[in-house]
């Protein structure tokens, strides 16, 4: 079971599961209340020739009834959910062998650092911050000759838990993976260390999403979303004529190529929204806090460990 | 009346009259600006906040225009004088959205919910329901409304400058860096201002309220005889006086960040914008601090805002059910048992802060023993229905709408206290949809049903009923219509405080839900006109109302509509609880507070408590 965007990482499943929880048991109290209400609006309206029970004035044995069941329940929603935030949330609770990665939230984007083959991070300071070195690398450190940087796209290899130790260089924001399930601050000055493992690769859900989500609609439709700043045309079946138009690499639609298309003389297209895992910053971190994302893109482990020495510092 | 003409220190030295009344004012100003009595300040504050309610409803309708159909053209609005600064080429501008975001919910929470339940209700209802001829400090309560005024000012005005754009939550360090937010820098100064304005206003009306409860009851009025709107005022009262300091200093130490170079909230080593900001001295601030502080205040304040709402509801639920409130005393408990817990579950803000993880195992234990006192407060009130001979009356109807939709926004908490959940659920419109059915669902229906319910008194005319009645029903429809969305949006990982969804792949279909939310909106927004106009125009032209239109017990119903300055003729002597309804053997199908049970009933025109 499962409800908003699909859950890919391992301990996902149990948060949606104890929302489950919580919904039958809020659903079966909010239907029993609304039940009540509606039923004794009914029996004792005005007029309606119920006899009008002015005598009762409380009942302690009710009141304690809902007093001691309310309590119980909500203990136990409390314990619950306990050992679930332990495996999340305590710091001795990360895997070992996690892949350590780092991430420094800025106005409007994510730094993200890997160790490189040395398997260090090497030493920082706030002071050589710079547009060219994000994280402030010290040149005098040799474990730092080799680490990776990266704008907004984090690559983690599935399968195999990542430690992400998350910051901030100006404001609060707050590192949310919606697929993953987790979502961290990045507070100024202060280092958060969470974990994860992620089960699925992007290129395996991305096969599952077009499957489902291609759909044909017509041009003036794919115009009109388009407008909107919905990226829901990443189009690979712009077939036939279309490719002719567009060019078979322009999978992005914008107005203008929508325009051509229909001057063309396309009327219908297979389309499919726009798909990647992202980052998502979910605290308010300024005037353009709305487009602060970036990529979680998830590898096989060999396709991941490729993707590090393609980054590697020259 | 001869009163007016009797100077205050004759009257109170010589212990005859009206003792511990102020005279009646003789000018315009005295009687209508700076007045000192608790009812023309009431009034004062109830249009002071139905005025900021079209400020910050307006924002709210703006930023749904914008939600439902992201980055359109507005021509009309973009043009209008108001507005043609938040717009760029007929669209509107993400700087100005989250302007309208901080905005919408600073003055609702300030301007429009405390001043309507608190203010304005508060201050009308607490000397005519103990009995009192006024507040004990009626000076302060004018200083109260005056602080409020400006404050009020201040943030209207700070639109013109590029108003604050943090948030009502104004989270350091991003409301103390100048140069993090450059687009609101006056404007975060003067919310700054403006809040530590009405935190004064609000600790002024404090001190006032439980004076008074406390010290003027009149005779016979005992604790457990008080109305429990009066336990709702009285308990929100002690709330304020305790959690309102601490906003205030954090505001005050905001204040000192943003201008004086302190850097209580601002960390060293920051870079904003690739440019360093320690300079010669550098900042060793703490984030959290601020977060700490603010929401050591902000939880109360929710309970500050939803008590009153409580209390008028229980009141009203009595009175039209015609019967006894059910558990009296398990209400007075429970409302004392949430102000308490109220205190010690303010980390439940903070589950994703960063804060130490095992913090938010205690606080998750508190915010769940909190919902044992709200679901025996919907009980009772599911108790005081059962058996009772409901009339449908305006009040009534929001009274029960209130009970339909708190429902939600208490269960709604459920999910958000759990710490797990939270994790995905933190910072999402799951968060937005809880909070508009508790404050909008619970506090506003609780100051519609307030208005409806006493408006007969303050003006001494009736509303038209069939306007109100189908006011209520279009805000309970179009409320759910805009409100519950939201959690189906939270589900899908909507993230709050966005100018646009359509950047991402997890969003790609919120369009028809948020254009449901946007939609329901409009109408439910369009739909308080008719509440704003039923007003004025009853004001003037309502049937009288007679001193008892809803055949009720408390005090306030034994003088006349309205009320003379001096509230009673004679004070009156309390005899029974406030919930005689249908009383076995009873002669009347009501008996009033002062009804000493031989069937007379002292008050305005019957004996006196003080006979000299």
């Amino acid at each position: 079971m499962g409800f908003g965007p699909e859950n890919i990482s391992t301990y996902g499943g149990a948060i949606d599961s104890m929302y489950f929880v919580i919904l039958a048991l809020t659903g079966i109290t909010f239907i029993g209340v609304e039940l009540a209400l509606v039923v004794f609006m009914i029996q004792y309206r005005q007029g309606s020739g119920a006899r009008v029970r002015g005598d009762v004035e409380g009942n302690n044995k009710l009141e304690l009834l809902w007093t001691a069941i309310p309590a119980g329940l909500m203990a136990l929603v409390a314990f619950g959910g306990q050992s679930l935030w332990a495996t999340i949330r305590d710091p001795n609770a990360i895997p070992d062998d996690a892949v350590p990665i780092e991430v420094s939230a800025r106005q409007f984007a994510w730094d993200i650092r890997y160790t490189g083959p040395d398997g260090k991070f090497g030493k920082t300071k706030t002071k050589l911050i710079t547009e060219e070195n994000p994280f402030g690398l010290d040149p005098e450190d040799a474990a730092g000759k080799d680490d990776i940087i990266s704008d907004s796209i984090m690559c983690v290899p599935v399968g195999r838990a990542v430690k992400v130790s998350i910051t901030s260089k100006d404001v609060i924001h707050s590192f949310f993976l919606p697929n993953v399930r987790i979502k961290q601050d990045a507070v100024p000055g202060m280092t958060v260390d969470i974990w994860f493992q992620v089960t699925k690769t992007t290129n395996q859900a991305l096969e599952e999403w077009k499957k489902a989500k291609t759909a044909a609609k017509s041009i003036e439709q794919v115009t009109r979303e388009v407008a909107m700043g919905l990226l829901v045309t990443s189009a690979e079946a712009i077939s036939g004529k279309g490719e002719e138009i567009v060019g078979a690499d322009s999978l992005i639609i914008d107005v203008e190529t929508c325009q051509k298309i229909k001057a063309a003389g396309v009327k219908q297209l297979k389309v499919y929204p726009d798909f990647d895992f992202q980052i998502v910053c979910a605290e308010l971190c300024g005037n353009a806090h709305f487009k602060m994302k970036g990529t979680l893109k998830v590898e096989t482990l060999a396709d991941f460990e490729q993707w590090l020495k393609d980054n590697a510092p020259s | 009346m001869h009163e007016a003409t009797h100077a205050h220190a004759t009257t109170t030295a010589h212990g005859h009259g009206h003792s511990g009344i102020h005279p009646a004012p003789t000018n315009f100003f005295r009687k209508y600006v700076f007045s000192m009595d608790h009812k023309v300040i009431g009034i004062q504050f109830l249009f002071g906040s139905l005025f900021m309610a079209l400020a910050g409803g307006g924002m709210a309708m703006l930023m749904r225009l914008q939600l439902g159909w992201p980055n359109a053209r507005h021509s009309l609005l973009a043009n209008s004088f108001l507005l043609k600064g938040g717009f760029q080429d007929g669209i509107m501008k993400s700087d100005f959205y989250n302007m309208a975001v901080t905005m919408h919910g600073t003055i609702m929470v300030f301007f429009v919910i405390m001043p309507l339940l608190i203010g304005a209700f508060g201050n009308f209802l607490i000397p005519l329901q103990i009995g009192a001829r006024d507040m004990a400090f009626p000076f302060l309560n004018m200083l109260s409304f005056w602080t409020w005024l400006p404050a009020a000012v201040i943030i209207l005005w700070s639109f013109k400058y590029g108003a604050a754009a943090a948030g009502w939550t104004g989270y350091a360090p991003l409301s103390v860096l100048e140069k993090a937010m450059p687009e609101a820098a006056t404007g975060q100064t003067l919310w700054l201002i403006g809040l530590l304005l009405v935190g004064t206003s609000s600790i002024f009306g404090a001190l006032n309220y439980i004076t008074t409860i406390i010290n003027l009851r009149a005779p016979g009025m005992s604790l457990m005889r008080m109305p429990l709107s009066i336990w709702g005022l009285f308990v929100t009262a002690i709330l304020l006086l305790l959690a309102t300091p601490v906003l205030a200093a954090a505001l005050a130490m905001a204040l000192f960040d943003r201008t004086a170079g302190t850097s209580f909230f601002i960390p060293g080593g920051l870079v904003v914008n690739w440019q360093q900001i320690d300079g010669a001295a550098p900042k060793n601030g703490q984030v959290l601090l601020w977060q700490h502080l603010f929401w050591f205040f902000g939880h109360p304040e929710v309970y500050i805002m939803i008590l009153p709402a409580m209390g008028f509801n229980s009141e009203i639920m009595s009175v039209f059910a015609r019967k006894p409130i059910f558990g009296y005393k398990a209400m007075v408990y429970s409302v004392t048992a949430i102000a308490a817990l109220g205190f010690i579950v303010w980390g439940h803000h903070m589950f994703q802060s960063g804060m130490n993880p095992t913090l938010g195992t205690a606080f998750q234990t508190a915010t769940m023993f909190i919902a044992v006192p709200s679901a025996v407060k919907t009980f009772n009130w599911l108790g005081t229905i059962w058996g009772g001979s409901i009339r449908f009356a305006s009040p009534m109807i929001n009274a029960l709408g209130f009970i339909s939709t708190f429902v939600i926004g208490g269960l709604t908490g459920i999910f958000l206290g759990n710490l797990p959940v939270d994790i995905y659920f933190h910072d999402t419109y799951f968060v937005v949809g809880h909070i508009h059915y508790v404050l909008f669902g619970g506090a506003l229906f609780g100051g519609f049903a307030a208005i409806y319910y006493w408006f007969p008194k303050m003006f001494g005319r009736m509303m038209c009923e069939p306007v109100a009645v189908f006011h209520s029903l279009w805000t309970l429809v179009f409320f759910n219509g805009f409100a519950f969305p939201m959690f189906l949006l939270g589900n899908m990982g909507m993230h709050r405080r966005i100018y646009t969804w359509t950047e991402y792949a997890h969003l790609a279909g919120a369009g028809p839900l948020n254009k449901m939310v946007s939609v329901s909106a409009f109408c439910l927004g369009a739909g308080q006109f008719l509440l704003l106009g039923n007003m004025l125009y009853s004001i003037f032209r309502g049937k009288p109302a007679g001193n008892n239109p809803w055949e009720a017990n408390t005090l306030e119903w034994q003088t006349t509509s309205p009320p003379p300055h001096h509230n009673f003729d004679a004070i009156p002597v309390v005899h029974r609880g406030p919930y005689d309804y249908n009383h076995p053997g009873a002669s009347s199908e009501f008996l009033p507070q002062t009804d000493d049970g031989t069937g007379s009933t002292n008050g305005s025109n019957g004996s006196t408590a003080e006979q000299h």
